[in-house]
């Protein structure tokens, strides 16, 4: 996909997942729309392989949502790819259903059950170790929520991943600046993360989170890494993005729009995905 | 001969690396000649991870899941409930091959202060679904049940004592997968126990003979997933049951012969030895604590003496 039709792309999967969590009265709906083009530009950018007909491909690269409550993003990207069914959608958090409020290996296409923070970067390494011990070419790719690196096992893990060069990993950290209740620069500092990071051993590249021109620049390369350190991107992005009221906005982690602001919400998002078609159009008849 | 838990383990750990280049071994910082050895020989198949319980046991799942059969070898307090929530999330809710070794059972670090006292691991870890949990009493068995994980390809605990200790077993002569072993037949009342509290039960027994009381002694080894059909069968022809274990008093073999009883409906006195559940303060060696608990070879001798003269209730 060309970067229009991965912003198109990325559009659409924002009025999916809003309407998903509107229909289940549940949902993280600010910490899913933080990650939106990072999960557009992996899977429908050609950087991450997959088969959708087939969850389980041996030589697949394996994607590990670890900030587990944004899983409507991945919900509604694996749905869209084919991975099951759209219409389980309707029925997120239903009685009995597949999808639940945290990814679990049931969906097809979900490798490790996730949700409570700072395990999915420990598989990810113990993934990327047992590749290289079995000559295998497939990439790790995991994303972490930024809120989660206070946790202390994500450090174990970043320290055992550049101890054992595990360059086939790549941690993108959705570092939206707010944990749950408040930013996590004012309830435990994590920066500087950058730094922090690289004298944790890693190759570090801070790019913007929702531009997939640089989305595209810093994946295309990871397949063919000349580094032995494994990769962090840092992915500098705003939670909520693409509803301005929940914008960056302390108290918009789980709490679902309301009244007004629902009619106002799928407004905005209906408004940007319009006006997308409309530029494509407009390219389309200034290329003619 | 004695049999030393760490050499026997790691015998059995060393067969199945050296016939499969997909074992791994990884280690907590934590060393054993045995493991020494396993590393001199197969480099590629051992990996200290460093102090790191928690990224030890989500490493091994990655691995697993990447089609390795992972050993992790630590402190068996420290490798259980450290990283509880990687046992359960990353290794058993997955179930993926990820066989712990866990050191130190009980109060084999008695002294060395609450931090290395192994009391509640089997009352955590019965609460995984899909792991299987270990106790053995000899060398013979501790090189079998690795085997048996090995085989089993599930998540596994086998909890190791630091003492050595005489050999119960002789090779080849018990199925190892059948989880439970009755070792002695006697009348008079039923002992079941496993590790090395197994050791002191049989030198109880013994002396108990002189006296005209004959115990039947049942070696439940496997703690999870519990072979139910031998046990029940066990209990049913019981007069009383003296379980014995040296682990706090909640989540052992005492609370599951226990509701096996009374789910079964088999109304015999009973009595469950063990441990306290509360933390024990300074230097609780093995001696000094089964004393305060009434695990020493003389409280088993009057526990027992009462027991087998108890009528059974109508």
């Amino acid at each position: 996909m060309n970067v229009q039709d991965l912003k198109q792309k990325a559009a659409e999967l924002r009025l999916h997942i809003l309407k998903t969590a509107l229909k289940a009265g549940k949902g993280h709906v600010p910490p899913a729309f933080s990650w939106v083009e990072i999960g557009v530009a992996l899977f429908y950018g050609g950087y991450l392989h997959h088969r959708p007909s087939e969850p389980k491909w041996e030589e697949r690269d394996r994607f590990i949502l670890s900030k587990g409550h944004g899983c409507l993003t991945l919900y509604a990207i694996l749905a869209d790819l084919g991975f099951f069914p759209k219409a389980e959608l309707d029925h997120f958090c239903g009685p009995g259903s597949l999808l639940a409020g945290h990814p679990d290996t049931e969906i097809p296409g979900v490798e490790v059950i996730s949700g409570s923070l700072g395990h999915g970067l420990g598989v990810s390494a113990g993934l990327a170790l047992g590749a290289k011990l079995n000559s295998q070419k497939w990439n790790v790719v995991t994303i972490l929520g930024d809120g989660e690196c206070q946790e202390g096992s994500v450090w174990e893990a970043a320290m055992f991943a550049s101890h054992h060069r595990l360059n086939n990993l790549v941690a993108v950290i959705d570092r939206n600046q707010l944990g749950a209740t408040s930013f996590t620069e004012q309830n435990l500092t994590l920066e500087p993360l950058a730094s922090r990071w690289e004298a944790f051993g890693w190759d570090v590249v801070t790019i913007d989170g929702h531009s997939f021109e640089e989305l595209n620049i810093v994946f295309s390369d990871i397949r063919n890494r000349t580094s032995l350190k494994p990769l962090l991107v840092l992915a500098e992005t705003v939670k909520g993005k693409g509803v301005s009221f929940m914008e960056g906005s302390v108290g918009w982690h789980h709490r679902l729009p309301k009244g007004d602001e629902v009619e106002e919400a799928i407004r905005q998002l209906t408004t940007a995905k319009t006006n997308l078609n409309s530029s494509v159009s407009m390219e389309m008849v200034h290329g003619s | 001969m004695v049999h030393d838990f760490r050499d026997a383990v790691f015998e059995g750990v060393l067969q199945v690396v050296a016939g499969d280049p997909r074992v791994m071994v990884l280690t907590n910082d934590m060393g054993a000649m045995g493991l020494s050895q396993i590393q001199k020989s197969y480099p590629q198949q051992v990996l200290n991870v460093g102090i790191s319980e928690q990224n030890m046991m989500s490493v091994a799942a990655g691995l697993a899941l990447s089609g390795n059969m992972v050993f992790a070898y630590g402190i068996a307090s420290h490798i259980t409930s450290r990283c509880y929530e990687q046992l359960k999330l990353d290794v058993c809710a997955l179930n993926v091959p990820v066989v712990l070794l866990g050191m130190g059972a009980g109060l084999s670090y008695g002294v060395d202060g609450p931090t290395h006292h192994s009391t509640h691991d089997c009352a955590l870890l019965q609460t995984l679904h899909g792991l299987t949990i270990y106790i053995p009493a000899d060398g013979v068995a501790t090189r079998a049940v690795v085997e048996q994980a090995y085989m089993g390809r599930t998540p596994a605990y086998i909890r190791i004592d630091k003492d050595p200790y005489e050999p119960i077993y002789t090779s080849g002569t018990h199925d190892f997968g059948l989880g439970v072993s009755t070792i002695q037949h006697g009348e008079s009342l039923c002992v079941v126990a496993n590790g090395i509290m197994l050791h002191r039960v049989r030198e109880v027994a013994t002396e108990l003979l002189q006296e005209g009381i004959e115990l039947t002694i049942v070696d439940l080894y496997r703690l999870n997933p519990c072979n139910e059909a031998v046990l029940l069968e066990v209990c049913q022809r019981a007069q009383a049951i003296v379980t014995v274990e040296e682990h706090g008093r909640t989540g052992g073999i005492g609370s599951l012969v226990g509701r096996l009883l009374c789910e079964q409906g088999i109304n015999i006195p009973f009595k469950g030895l063990s441990l306290g559940d509360e933390i024990m303060f300074g230097a609780a060696s093995r001696s000094w604590a089964h004393v305060q608990y009434g695990l020493e070879k003389e409280n088993l001798k009057n526990t027992f003496r009462q027991m087998a003269k108890l009528p059974i209730a109508v």
